[in-house]
């Protein structure tokens, strides 16, 4: 009987727990004004309590691969939390973004050890947040700057304001605490595009079988999808796109094992490629070796390497970054202006500013070993079709986004003109939270077989025993019939 | 009844104010770099209203301009008008929008400090603080001929103490460098009214002395509405509220060059940029300034 009891109060607990949670992410994806401090205190209460809870649920199997993924994480929030620009002291606005960010990762992690958890209301929690925020912000904006506005209005785009000229094809107003304020369409544009990857969630969701899922899902994906088109931005579009496309395949060819290695060569050759593309970069932008000179002599190579719109600015970048005062971030000093007002369009490039080149280095082998993380998700996990689907878009779409219009200096009408106060660097966003919970929550040991599978296999038939960890408990609801 | 429905698909078309759009300009508007196309003669059809009665007053030289160095008093400033919260004088060269405010006369005392809604707009040249220009500051300027211009304040203005234009004047051609120029100003407020007619305080100040082809420095030029409102014969402070829009004109008198073979040189500046036969004059106006004023 008292073990009765105490399984009856451990799963009131559990639920009392995972109402926190969803409570906690769904405010965190609202975002209520970008104020991470509050937000990464509760998480890391949440992470605390939920560590009591599930310390003994990892099998001794799955400690190397945990802790390559966990330790990989810490790294990255080391160098984002300790940046040199966002906040050049050290002390309390450095150890709790710190904790904070870490905080929002375990918890992921964590989640998926808590019985009755259900991982459709996780996704739905933070997919309805953004989604509100940002049907709010679209509104608003449409009585500010009508349909089409950055089409209609693309020969006379300038507006002044204090005194000064903006563009006001490349802004839109967004929902920042209680006020409304002109943000950059990159940065709005992270949140629509998180909002409509969940439109592919469709491709596995009958309509005659589940309305009711197939509107919740499809109201989240228009609302994503049409504060882009309202605008439009097309950039954003254009990833949305590539990430449908993504989805498509997913849909379509994933179950081919020839299909997936294709993609996993590809996958490899685009990584390597990237890597040896960045190598030279480098190499160039030191402007002193004889591959610069090769470059320069070249014009193709010249305008492939120095001459367009993106290498430019990273070029500037990385020139400063290799002085040895900014090798772990950039000073600010007078010689560094240039380079920190540079917006380089591409998160691991403009990360150097605040972390230094290494950072850069590790922000790339970080994403590929979230890659392999992905790919071992997709494979093994448990969670329905149309939630996997949902997370490769949302995961693929960002990643795109942040490397190709990545906005560091997001506020159009800062406080101050003084450019080190207006940088919000990736790990400071608002919605780094929920994306660090996500690559929590796919969580798969990848230097296990896959045919050890995700929960019971790992946990011992003894240990899912003690701890009441059995896979019933876990309310992945196996009914198929809603899906295609 | 379902046709009710489709009512709401027009709620977006409804909603669609499209203030933000209402005011937009090509990327070098009224900045062109040639003298001759950055006039801004715009009036918003302010001088088009239904007016019910015009007040014309003369400022009687209760007027003052001064272009003080630093740490000097600006002339015509009461002496409560002169201090920040700390007791401190403003000081007239600190310009820097926001980063001086409460040190700067300017960026301590502009409309947009006061009220933001007059940061929008291309006028918002006009309200950000910046006083002068000191050579990097050319943006803030605001180039007009003898036809003025006018505009509707985004906020109704309740009350105000004093009225300051900060101004210098320059000439398309060359030479004239810092003439002394005689001009006459005519500042025009509007006052709504319940019947949705005007009012409109007509005050002119006559002779006031400017230089002209400074580089760049411009002159605060000021008056108290207590004393012009108020003269012998005047009495129209207490008439002096629910002000909405204003105008403003001058006349150039005379410009007179340190150098007296300017003229023949290069011809008689004229105040009207349509004039074929001479060389044209503006004023540049950087701020004008209502400051303590209430908004509502």
């Amino acid at each position: 009987m008292p073990l009765i009891e105490f399984s009856q109060k451990t799963n009131s607990k559990n639920s009392l727990f995972i109402f926190l949670l969803l409570e906690c992410l769904a405010l965190t994806s609202f975002a209520l004004g970008g104020n991470n401090v509050l937000f990464y205190i509760v998480g890391i209460l949440l992470c605390i309590v939920s560590f009591v809870f599930v310390n003994n649920r990892f099998s001794k199997n799955e400690i190397p691969s945990l802790s390559i993924y966990v330790v990989s994480t810490l790294v990255i929030t080391l160098f984002a939390s300790f940046g040199t620009l966002y906040s050049s002291t050290f002390g309390f606005q450095n150890i709790l973004p710190f904790l904070g960010l870490n905080a929002f990762f375990l918890l992921g992690i964590f989640i998926r050890r808590f019985n009755r958890v259900n991982a459709e209301h996780i996704i739905l929690t933070i997919g309805i947040s953004f989604a509100l925020l940002l049907l709010i912000s679209f509104i608003y904006s449409l009585s500010q700057y009508g349909f089409f506005y950055a089409l209609i209005y693309k020969d006379t785009p300038i507006y002044y304001y204090n005194a000064e000229l903006f563009d006001v094809t490349k802004e839109t107003y967004f929902l920042s605490g209680f006020a409304f304020k002109e943000y950059s369409l990159s940065y709005v544009a992270t949140f629509s595009l998180i909002a409509a990857s969940f439109g592919t969630a469709l491709l596995f969701i009958s309509f005659k079988e589940n309305k009711a899922k197939f509107f919740i899902y499809l109201g989240i994906a228009l609302t994503g999808f049409i504060s882009l088109i309202i605008i439009p931005n097309i950039p954003a579009l254009i990833t949305l796109f590539i990430g449908y496309v993504i989805a498509f395949l997913y849909r379509f060819c994933y179950q081919n094992k020839n299909f997936r290695k294709i993609i996993f060569y590809i996958f490899i050759g685009l990584i390597s490629l990237a890597v040896l593309f960045f190598i030279i970069v480098i190499i160039n932008a030191s402007n002193a070796t004889a591959l610069s000179e090769l470059i320069r002599s070249n014009n193709l190579l010249n305008r492939i390497f120095n001459n367009n719109r993106y290498l430019t600015y990273v070029n500037e970048i990385i020139r400063q970054s290799l002085f040895a005062e900014n090798l772990f971030g950039f000073q600010y000093t007078y010689s560094n202006i240039e380079a920190l007002r540079t917006s380089s369009k591409i998160f691991a490039i403009d990360l150097i500013k605040d972390g230094g080149l290494l950072f850069a280095f590790i922000l790339v082998a970080y994403v590929v070993l979230v890659s392999f993380v992905m790919m071992k998700y997709l494979r093994v996990n448990k969670d329905k079709n149309h939630i996997k689907i949902i997370i490769l878009t949302l995961l693929t779409t960002f990643f795109i986004h942040i490397s190709l219009n990545y906005d560091s200096y997001p506020l159009v009408h800062p406080d101050t003109k003084e450019i080190i106060y207006n940088y919000l660097p990736l790990f400071r966003t608002s919605y780094i939270l929920p994306i660090l919970f996500i690559l929590g929550f796919i969580y798969e040991p990848i230097l296990l077989k896959d045919d050890v599978l995700y929960g019971q296999e790992i946990i011992s038939k003894k240990e899912a025993k003690t701890y009441d960890y059995v896979d019933e408990d876990y309310v992945f609801d196996e009914d198929k019939s809603h899906e295609k | 009844m379902k046709n009710k429905h489709l009512i709401l698909l027009f709620v977006p078309f409804v909603i669609c104010g499209c203030a933000k759009t209402s005011e937009l300009y090509v990327g070098n508007a009224y900045d062109t770099g040639n003298f001759e196309t950055n006039f801004y003669s715009e009036h918003e059809d302010i001088d088009k209203v239904n007016i019910n009665n015009v007040y014309e007053v003369n400022t009687n030289g209760n007027h003052y301009i001064s272009n003080p160095s630093y740490g000097q008093e600006i002339k015509g400033l009461k002496d409560e008008d002169k201090i920040n919260k700390d007791g401190q004088n403003y000081e007239w060269r600190f310009d820097t929008p926001i980063d001086d405010a409460e040190k700067g006369y300017g960026p301590s005392n502009n409309l947009t400090s006061i009220d933001n809604a007059f940061a929008y707009g291309f006028l918002s040249r006009l309200y950000d603080g910046r006083v002068r220009c000191d050579g990097y500051y050319a943006n803030s300027r605001v180039q007009i001929d003898k036809s003025g211009y006018g505009t509707f304040f985004p906020r109704q203005m309740v009350t105000s103490k004093y009225f300051a234009i900060s101004l210098r004047g320059q000439t398309s051609c060359e030479g004239f460098v810092n003439a002394a120029t005689n001009i006459d100003v005519n500042v025009k407020f509007y006052k709504k009214l319940a019947t949705n007619a005007y009012d409109v305080f007509s005050i002119t100040m006559n002779g006031v002395n400017i230089p002209s082809n400074t580089g760049g420095e411009a002159s605060l030029l000021l008056f108290y509405f207590n004393d012009v409102l108020l003269q012998p014969g005047i009495s129209l402070i207490n008439e002096f509220t629910d002000i909405v829009g204003m105008e403003v004109f001058f006349t150039l008198n005379d410009i007179i060059s340190s150098n007296p073979n300017d003229k023949a040189t290069y011809g008689v500046p004229s105040d009207d940029r349509h004039s074929e036969n001479n060389p044209h004059f503006s004023l540049m106006i950087y701020e004008v300034l209502l400051p303590k004023s209430t908004w509502r």
